[in-house]
């Protein structure tokens, strides 16, 4: 569904957000909704970003939930 | 010149000396905050009479040979995202205007029981999301530096407190850059930690995996000195782990003679940056480079990837942490806050997943990297701080690496350019390598950090 709002813009994208908030018993007035479109522009971007970047195969997985990089090396 | 603007390193050798006493640095301190905090609303909450008690039982400790340790009678500013026993903590929210913890965040309890005093809670963009908001209990904190720029944020008043020598110190949080854009933006030192060396416990959660508290002072020096406290393990946080005991003051001296440097163009690709800006980052490399680090240049995975990822990390975690509350009072919070955070609701569990499979990857390429470098440096921010209500994105895109990855980030100040403002430059290392950063901040700014310069060290005519 989100995927639906990276790709369709305008009226879809507009229906998609209040579908969301709806379905998830959430309210926006029109001033909210208008700046959750801008922000929406820029998920826009980050879902189209991060899916060019993510490989279609096996990725280490060390990390991934808990934001820490290995390793202690301390000098 | 107010015993205010000494470092928290000179503050404490003089008060182990006997020739300066907690009571008149904090006396100092609380001066210095009756004439400015009205026009730079850098704390929301100021404890003058519980303040200068602490500081007098300090000195009266001290005096009887019971000296805790370099932090003992150092006033400090909170975040008010950071939970302070008996003290209102409102994350700058209406709705938590009148919440009173019983309890303190495990920063505060450390801090606390090395003998730093509460002098007051520093102003934060609401639950550090909002950004620079007028709608909010409080109004923004602004650049002491110039008070028609951006502080950044969202430690905003943290910054500008310890700029202005409000306080020697100050606790900050960060999950997208908010400890290092306004220490950038202030011109003091900022360190977001390795990922769980510092417990978050009784911290207003943003972002789970993305958040780190840590310590914002006006030189590295001092921020070794407040993590020597920081660091360790946190009962209340799953995150934190037995970490070895890493040499903060010690190591913040000792240079970076043989260590090797790699040199990150990350904003080259998106922005450009102040020619400034740059100029004195290079001079900030050369100052490594003459310390006798070697210095090449690195490649890593492209700035707008990372910033994607944290982009889709924070606002799915930091939505699901206010779902409730939005849903119930939805009025209580602030338009742009309110806004930001419901935008999360839109992002599904599958881009969720995606963009932390995509970090792994990030994590991947900078564990890389640091088998052929000790530390990395990049831009900070692209520029110097905006005019206040004009802060884009891409000046702040350079700090989003050390929260996706969780490694240790450092802002360091390189200097101040022709208008007088701020300049920094960032440093970022392995795991566990924060005392090593601080070490090569020291250097960079013993060289061109220019740290006698002290913001509104004379009153200025638009404070008269």
């Amino acid at each position: 569904m989100a995927r639906d709002a990276a790709t369709h813009s305008g009226a879809q994208r507009d229906a998609y957000i209040n579908h969301r908030l709806a379905l998830l018993g959430l309210a926006a007035d029109e001033a909210s909704l208008s700046r959750i479109r801008a922000v929406a522009d820029d998920l826009e971007f980050s879902f189209a970003r991060v899916r060019r970047a993510l490989p279609f195969g096996v990725e280490p997985c060390a990390g991934a939930t808990t934001g820490l990089a290995r390793g202690e090396r301390v000098k | 010149m107010s015993t205010s603007f000494l470092t928290i390193a000179e503050a404490s050798e003089r008060i182990a000396a006997g020739t300066l006493t907690s009571e008149q640095l904090t006396r100092d301190c609380l001066d210095r905050i009756a004439a400015l905090n009205e026009t730079l609303h850098a704390f929301v909450l100021v404890r003058e009479d519980e303040a200068m008690a602490a500081a007098r039982a300090a000195d009266a400790e001290i005096a009887a040979g019971r000296r805790i340790g370099p932090l003992h009678g150092i006033p400090m500013g909170i975040k008010d995202i950071v939970e302070t026993a008996g003290v209102r903590t409102t994350g700058q929210s209406a709705l938590f205007l009148d919440r009173v913890p019983e309890r303190s965040a495990h920063v505060w309890e450390r801090l606390e029981a090395a003998g730093a005093i509460l002098i007051g809670k520093t102003t934060t963009w609401e639950f550090a999301i909002g950004g620079t908001a007028h709608d909010l209990p409080f109004p923004p904190a602004r650049n002491p530096w110039d008070p028609s720029r951006e502080t950044g944020g969202s430690s905003s008043g943290s910054a500008a407190a310890v700029a202005a020598g409000l306080c020697s110190g100050a606790i900050g949080t960060d999950t997208g850059g908010s400890v290092r854009v306004p220490a950038a933006w202030c011109g003091i030192a900022g360190l977001k930690p390795t990922y769980g060396l510092v417990g978050r416990s009784g911290v207003y959660p943003l972002s789970h995996t993305l958040d780190h508290p840590g310590p914002m002072c006006w030189s590295s020096e001092d921020c070794a000195l407040m993590m020597e406290v920081l660091a360790g393990d946190d009962p209340r946080d799953a995150s934190t782990r037995a970490a070895p005991a890493l040499p903060f003051t010690k190591r913040v001296t000792e240079g970076v003679a043989g260590l090797r440097i790699g040199v990150w163009d990350a904003m080259t690709d998106h922005i450009q940056t102040d020619p400034e800006v740059a100029d004195a980052m290079s001079r900030g490399i050369d100052a490594l480079r003459e310390a006798g680090a070697e210095v090449r240049s690195v490649t890593l995975p492209p700035l707008k990837e990372i910033d994607a990822v944290c982009n889709l990390i924070s606002r799915s975690e930091s939505f699901a942490y206010h779902r409730v509350n939005l849903e119930e009072q939805p009025e209580k919070y602030g338009f742009e806050s309110r806004a930001r955070l419901l935008a999360g609701s839109i992002i599904g569990a599958a881009e969720y997943i995606e963009a932390q499979r995509v970090r792994t990857l990030i994590i991947s390429a900078f564990e890389d990297a640091f088998e052929d470098f000790d530390l990395i440096v990049c831009e900070m921010t692209g520029s110097v701080a905006p005019p206040h209500g004009d802060a884009t994105t891409y000046t702040r895109l350079g700090s989003r690496a050390g929260n996706v990855t969780g490694l240790p980030a450092h802002s360091v100040c390189t200097g101040f350019d022709a208008q007088g403002l701020p300049m920094a430059m960032q440093i970022i290392g392995p795991a566990f390598a924060d005392a090593v950063l601080l070490a090569a901040g020291h250097v960079v700014e013993q060289a061109c950090g220019a740290r006698q310069t002290r913001a509104l060290s004379r009153p200025r005519k638009e404070l008269a």
